[in-house]
């Protein structure tokens, strides 16, 4: 089957009555989370993960994924109008989205983001279905060595291309590891870490850890922070650009569709990679070099576009290898075990309908996204009115239902609880959750791969180096670490993420 | 040598503790060989090389000159994380022995104490809308098998 047919396939699955409502469903809730104040994407993500468990695999997938693009899609909403950055990827996007927004052009530059985000959603679907089949198939020659390795790449990857000090992350991908011990070895049988708890011997369960650290973290984070500021919410004129804005945004679209479908495919690299590459390419190239940083729509554009094409063509190395590329990602795929689908390799030629459904309705998703918020871009901007009190409770009450649901015992509610208190103690020492829960997905992963590994070759270390493949990975982990920690890129990052 | 970085060095000091918690603890179950890994292999290493990493984090923590006045330890805002965590807490408890509605009370009622803009009737009224919405939209909507009365009040 060449890709279109493969593509076709999918079209036909994700365009079912139901399930294009469930499309519409998930990018309406995730855009309505994504906009409210005070809940990034992750959070959004952990939140509402538990509504989809009563549906059928493809519908919650589908359903997903909405959440997903929908709660990008209101992190720039808000970084655009209230100079308010969701999460990390759109922190680029505040600097002349909101510029825009004081200058009376808010309504442009949401425009903007979303045809820029809908070309590169588009481009980045292409790339991830061009892409997945020949990667499944190298997969499939991957034995427990080469799928260690990755897991290797994949963490110190994510941990030395975000923000934060690269040790201290590499010690929260690490305690996410020990956290995954918790339970029974499926090996053995042997209870770990349960301290006699029956509770803890199916493990922890990752909404409740990512409910906790993400969910309440943010909640109590933001009460501390509240009563300093009230974001002034910029007027929406007009939201058509004009023909001049067309033909400064176009290139910019394009190039930062190019960089973010690259980047987004690196085990590791992320959305926020993307924006910033990005835009200091903008920057460099644009003949309105100093519009950059008081408006500049390329600023938008390019970022915007990168950003979302970096969303689509993360899913390569999560549905095509298995290994998520950030903690986004590490929730999409722990809701896929969830739902009994191991991703990896073997989706695609056991659950074809499934992968290519999946695929086809991340467009369609992306379509979705453009026809309704541009029209309903008003409901979100009264939806940014609604003042913090009144909003941390039901937030709070939404987790907690959602925690309970995922197995009906309150032992799950005052584990998110403790988990919150953990996650506040890590917000004061600045060690950043998301590498943790990246750890937590792949824990039991690379267990099973190391002991594989290891017991082909006698307990002999160097079968890691002698295959080819698991060598030239560890080479470009190794590869990782070492350009962080060069004073001269050090610094370059330090400014690119400062700025 | 002083501790330029304290945020730093308190998180080496919390992955030196955790790490050797974890190491001694594995000890408790078989380790095994490399090549006939036991339940304890993965977590006796894991909890040595986070110690490790503690170690290095450490390390980079400690300098001569300044302290860095971005790693100062913050203080807490001891008021919002325990009455956040009191409510959640107190939902479950609850939720296990009231039913859906009184938790939403005791949920919305706790955790709005936390808000500088609390007042009595922002809080109630916030109560009973969310106890409408979340009635209406997971247990009839979703169809989530919550207990939604107390169960006494049921015989």
């Amino acid at each position: 089957m060449d890709i279109f047919s493969n593509i076709a396939l999918g079209l036909t699955t994700a365009l079912s009555f139901q399930n294009v409502l469930y499309a519409l469903f998930g990018c309406l809730l995730g855009t309505l989370i994504g906009v409210l104040p005070g809940l990034g994407p992750l959070a959004t993500i952990s939140m509402l993960l538990p509504f989809t468990f009563g549906l059928e695999p493809l519908p919650a997938l589908i359903m997903l994924a909405g959440i997903y693009y929908g709660a990008a899609y209101g992190g720039s909403t808000t970084a655009i109008l209230v100079n308010l950055p969701g999460e990390t990827s759109s922190v680029v996007t505040v600097i002349d989205g909101y510029q825009m927004t004081r200058q009376g052009r808010g309504g442009v530059a949401i425009a903007t983001a979303a045809i820029g985000s809908f070309f590169a959603g588009c481009v980045g679907v292409l790339v991830l279905a061009a892409f997945s089949a020949p990667l499944t198939k190298l997969a499939f020659s991957f034995g427990g060595a080469e799928y260690f390795s990755l897991m290797v790449v994949g963490l110190l990857g994510a941990v030395s291309l975000a923000t934060g000090s690269m040790l201290k992350s590499i010690g929260m991908v690490i305690i996410g590891l020990i956290l995954a011990l918790i339970g029974t070895d499926l090996n053995t049988g042997v209870q770990r870490f349960t301290f006699g708890q029956p509770h803890l011997w199916d493990g922890l369960d990752f909404i409740v850890l990512a409910v906790g650290l993400f969910a309440f973290g943010e909640i109590i984070a933001s009460l501390e922070a509240r009563g300093d500021r009230e974001a002034p919410i910029g007027a929406i004129t007009s939201l058509i650009p004009t023909r001049e804005d067309f033909r400064r945004m176009a290139p910019a679209i394009l190039r930062g569709t190019g960089i973010g479908s690259l980047v987004g495919v690196l085990p590791g690299a992320g959305l926020s990679m993307a924006s910033f590459l990005s835009y200091s390419l903008e920057k460099k190239v644009s003949r309105h070099s100093a519009e950059f940083g008081s408006g500049a729509i390329e600023g938008v554009a390019g970022p915007e576009a990168a950003n979302n094409a970096a969303a689509q063509t993360a899913f390569v190395p999560t549905l095509a290898l298995g290994i998520p590329g950030s903690a986004t990602m590490a929730l999409m795929l722990g809701a896929m075990v969830m739902h009994d689908i191991q991703p990896g390799p073997g989706v695609m030629t056991k659950n074809p309908d499934l992968f290519w459904g999946l695929i086809a309705s991340m467009w369609i998703g992306n379509l979705m996204l453009i026809v309704l918020n541009l029209p309903l871009v008003g409901i979100w901007v009264k939806l940014l009115k609604i003042p913090y009190h009144a909003l941390f409770p039901a937030i709070l009450l939404f987790c907690c239902i959602g925690v309970y649901s995922v197995q009906f015992s309150t032992f799950d509610i005052y584990l998110a609880a403790a988990a919150g208190v953990v996650g506040y103690l890590f917000r004061k020492l600045e060690c950043e959750p998301a590498p943790l829960i990246l750890g937590f997905v792949l824990g039991p992963m690379m267990e099973e791969n190391l002991r594989r590994a290891l017991v082909l070759s006698r307990g002999d270390f160097s079968t890691f180096v002698t295959s080819p493949i698991s060598a030239g990975l560890l080479l470009l982990a190794a590869f990782l670490v070492a350009i962080v920690l060069l004073p001269a890129v050090r610094k370059r990052r330090d400014d690119v993420f400062s700025e | 040598m002083i501790i330029v970085n304290q945020k730093d060095f308190a998180s080496g000091l919390l992955y030196i503790a955790l790490g050797s918690v974890v190491t001694f603890g594995a000890t408790s179950y078989p380790i095994g060989t490399a090549a006939s890994m036991g339940p304890g292999f993965f977590p006796f290493w894991l909890g040595l090389i986070l110690a490790l990493v503690g170690g290095a984090v450490i390390f980079h923590s400690l300098g001569s000159g300044r302290s860095d006045e971005t790693g100062l330890l913050e203080a807490w805002h001891v008021r919002s994380l325990l009455i956040i965590t009191i409510s959640v807490v107190a939902f479950g408890v609850a939720l296990s022995f009231l039913g859906l509605i009184a938790a939403i009370v005791v949920l919305t009622l706790i955790s709005s104490t936390a808000s500088q803009q609390f007042t009595l009737t922002r809080a109630a009224i916030n109560t009973v809308l969310l106890l409408f919405i979340t009635i209406a939209v997971f247990v009839y909507g979703l169809g989530l098998q919550i207990q939604i009365w107390p169960p006494f009040m049921l015989n």
